[in-house]
């Protein structure tokens, strides 16, 4: 055929007789279960990698009963299979093939595998086994009866007070991968488990950095990018500085919003309080571990867990609070409440001051508390006192209409009359001014004057802004 | 996706010996969709266009007869399976009869010609495959064929949209998301959720034509490889 065209994804010829002129290869791999959540844009996943079929892996591995394939992703294959001599399930992950085409991998492999089969924790998915089968790398791992959080997250019925269970079971599976020296660097709905009984169990550890560093002299020669972009922390996206554990504290972040709101935090995202019913105290959690700056996060998992633990319980808030900040928290919220009609920027600058927080951070953190209160304790119309004030204002024209008939000359009785409308038209307006009043600051849109705001605020003595 | 409702094949299956109309319709209603690949492999096979049409009607003829699938064994696999099944024996008992008759009446009333070198047929430009590959591979592409005729139908007061959306089904991005919504006068964000619900119902309808072809409990997933495992040259 003279017009022979390739995929520009998969890099295979797309026949001239397919449907709509797109290549059939790719469409048909859209179809397939494991690819419901996939972005558009197959970032991260290896092109031409299509896991072997059941039987065909059956053949490499005699020792297992491969039951079904479960997932892929761009990082290979996962299978369910039961080890008969054990009576056990297992999970069975295949690494995509081409990756055994580096000498110098299988080396690297096995080290790695052998610091992360140490790592043997409860929230952890542990590794059982692992090696090299028929020119295929493998990890045998615990088989995790479940869902993932993507799932739990699509399904819709995940509730905040869920998601305050599940992240400090994250956190506690993280610090403890640190102190060992570990960094996940794909931390993503997709690899954290839910058992039925909704213990959580993260998968996948290290597995970012084992292919990632293979990645960047893959064989195709292009520079490729492991992991999911939109839960990867700016300095591992950027590669400008080295990435360590705090990597992980921002994708944590990004899967919390996530879970809070079923939406990703992107560009100027809104704090998680505004889109859900939520602890306000929630917002600074979540935004402190998005920070840009690693050295504005959270420094360890540790802390995420015991300032999510407060807040969900609710209890000790103050002792946590005067610990870290100097000052109890309610106290703080109340401070801007009470500060914001007067001066928005000197409450953006007390919460800065309070809590230590970046300006992008206090900024979002003090607007979602101006939108909370303005929502959930909006100023009603004072109805009591204007009804007070109009019976006022008809007593007024009536009393000056009756005094204004007693007179017989015109002057006077133009006078009466007119001084008792003037008088009610009077309270009348002083009463919907003060009306206006009360609830002005509220209906101000924070938005517009923010410009201004960050201008004011970024003059102050406190460290340079973070840009978002 | 489980549904309620059974796929076409395990109604056929189901019904086996005694075909009902419900089974008889829905049998039709598959042969109907792939036909092509069973007259490409004929075609193929015999080198005459005349021929192969002729067989090919005369193969759905027996196939629909009533209790024409009875013999057939219930462990039979997906629809593809068996059809391609049933076509390989029709034709060799094709052959045998006209054998018989070349023997029998000299009456010439076909003239399979099936050792041949097939010189004649070559516009396929895949003749390299074999006529089993070919059947797959054509039918991995009428699958796809129908999915886009239902999608078209679904999108049919929305063609720009599906025009200029449809590249995003493969995964190949001509053009940013945010340049198409341009042209289409809608926010990033509503083109961004117009996308990913062409996605969504691509693959769902995917999924369901391609279950039509299988019986209710055999996973969809693996079936789906075999039409990409086809498509590979």
């Amino acid at each position: 055929m003279s017009q022979s065209r390739r995929c520009p994804v998969c890099g295979t010829e797309i026949p001239a007789d397919t449907p709509e002129g797109l290549c059939p290869r790719c469409l048909l791999r859209a179809g397939l279960a494991s690819q419901a959540s996939q972005p558009t844009a197959s970032f991260a996943v290896s092109p031409s990698f299509v896991p072997p079929t059941v039987e065909a892996l059956a053949r490499c591995f005699p020792q297992l009963e491969i039951l079904e394939l479960v997932g892929q992703g761009g990082m290979g294959a996962v299978y369910k299979a039961r080890q008969p001599a054990l009576d056990r399930l297992v999970a069975l992950k295949i690494l995509p093939p081409e990756i055994g085409a580096e000498p110098a991998f299988a080396e690297r492999f096995t080290r790695e595998a052998r610091a992360l089969a140490k790592l043997n924790h409860p929230h952890i998915v542990a590794i059982h086994d692992f090696g090299v089968a028929d020119g295929l790398f493998y990890f045998l791992m615990a088989f995790v009866d479940g869902i993932n959080l993507r799932q739990a997250i699509q399904q819709g019925d995940l509730q905040p007070a869920q998601a305050l269970k599940i992240v400090p079971q994250i956190c506690d599976a993280l610090q403890f991968a640190h102190d060992e020296g570990i960094v996940h660097r794909d931390i993503k709905p997709e690899n954290i488990l839910l058992d039925k009984r909704g213990r959580v169990k993260i998968a996948d550890f290290g597995l970012a950095k084992l292919l990632g560093v293979k990645a960047n002299h893959a064989l195709t020669g292009t520079r490729q990018v492991m992991g999911t972009p939109h839960y990867m922390a700016p300095e591992q996206i950027q590669g400008t500085r080295d990435v360590d554990h705090r990597a992980d504290i921002y994708s944590l972040g990004v899967t919390f919003y996530e879970m809070l709101t079923g939406e990703l935090p992107l560009g100027r995202f809104a704090a998680p309080s505004k889109k859900v019913q939520i602890d306000v105290r929630l917002d600074e959690v979540v935004i402190r571990t998005l920070e840009v700056e690693p050295e504005h996060r959270y420094q360890h998992a540790s802390e995420v867990k015991t300032e999510v633990e407060q807040i969900a319980s609710n209890v000790g808030t103050a002792a946590v609070l005067s610990a870290t900040a100097g000052k109890t928290r309610p106290t703080l919220e109340q401070i801007i409440v009470d500060l914001l009609p007067e001066d928005k920027a000197a409450a953006i600058r007390t919460y800065r001051e309070t809590t230590g927080a970046g300006l992008a951070a206090a900024f979002s953190a003090v607007k979602s508390i101006a939108e909370t209160h303005g929502k959930n304790q909006p100023v009603p119309f004072a109805w009591d006192s204007f009804i007070w004030c109009l019976v006022w204002a008809i007593g007024a024209i009536g009393f000056g209409w009756y005094l204004g008939m007693r007179h017989e000359d015109s002057a006077g009785n133009l006078l009466f009359k007119g001084g008792g409308i003037l008088l009610a038209l009077f309270w009348i307006a002083q009463n919907v001014t003060w009306q206006i009043s009360r609830s002005r600051w509220r209906l101000e849109d924070f938005d517009e004057d923010g410009v201004e705001l960050e201008k004011a605020t970024a003059t102050t003595d406190l460290p340079a802004p973070p840009r978002q | 996706m489980p549904t309620l409702r059974s796929t076409h094949w395990s109604l056929v299956l189901a019904a086996g010996r005694r075909a009902s109309p419900e089974s008889e319709r829905a049998l039709a209603e598959l042969c109907q969709t792939y036909w092509p690949p069973v007259h490409d492999y004929i075609r193929r096979q015999t080198n005459d266009l005349h021929l192969a049409q002729d067989l090919t009607q005369e193969f759905f003829a027996r196939l629909l007869e009533k209790n024409a699938l009875a013999a057939a064994d219930p462990q039979r696999g997906c629809f593809r399976a068996f059809l391609l099944t049933s076509v390989m024996n029709f034709l060799a008992n094709a052959r045998d009869r006209a054998q018989a008759q070349k023997r029998g009446g000299g009456r010439k009333i076909l003239t399979l010609d099936f050792a041949a070198h097939d010189s004649y047929w070559n516009i396929e430009p895949s003749h390299e495959l074999t006529p089993e590959k070919l059947f797959d591979r054509r039918w991995a592409l009428l699958v796809l064929e129908a999915v886009f005729a239902r999608l078209r139908e679904e999108y049919a007061g929305k063609n720009e949209l599906f025009e200029r959306l449809k590249d995003f089904l493969t995964g190949e991005l001509s053009a940013s998301l945010a340049e198409i919504g341009a042209k289409l006068d809608m926010s990033e964000g509503a083109i961004k959720t117009a996308a990913h619900r062409l996605r969504k119902r691509f693959r769902a309808l995917l999924r369901a034509e391609v279950a039509q072809t299988l019986a209710d409990d055999e996973p969809i997933d693996e079936e789906i490889r075999a039409l990409f495992d086809a498509l590979a040259s």
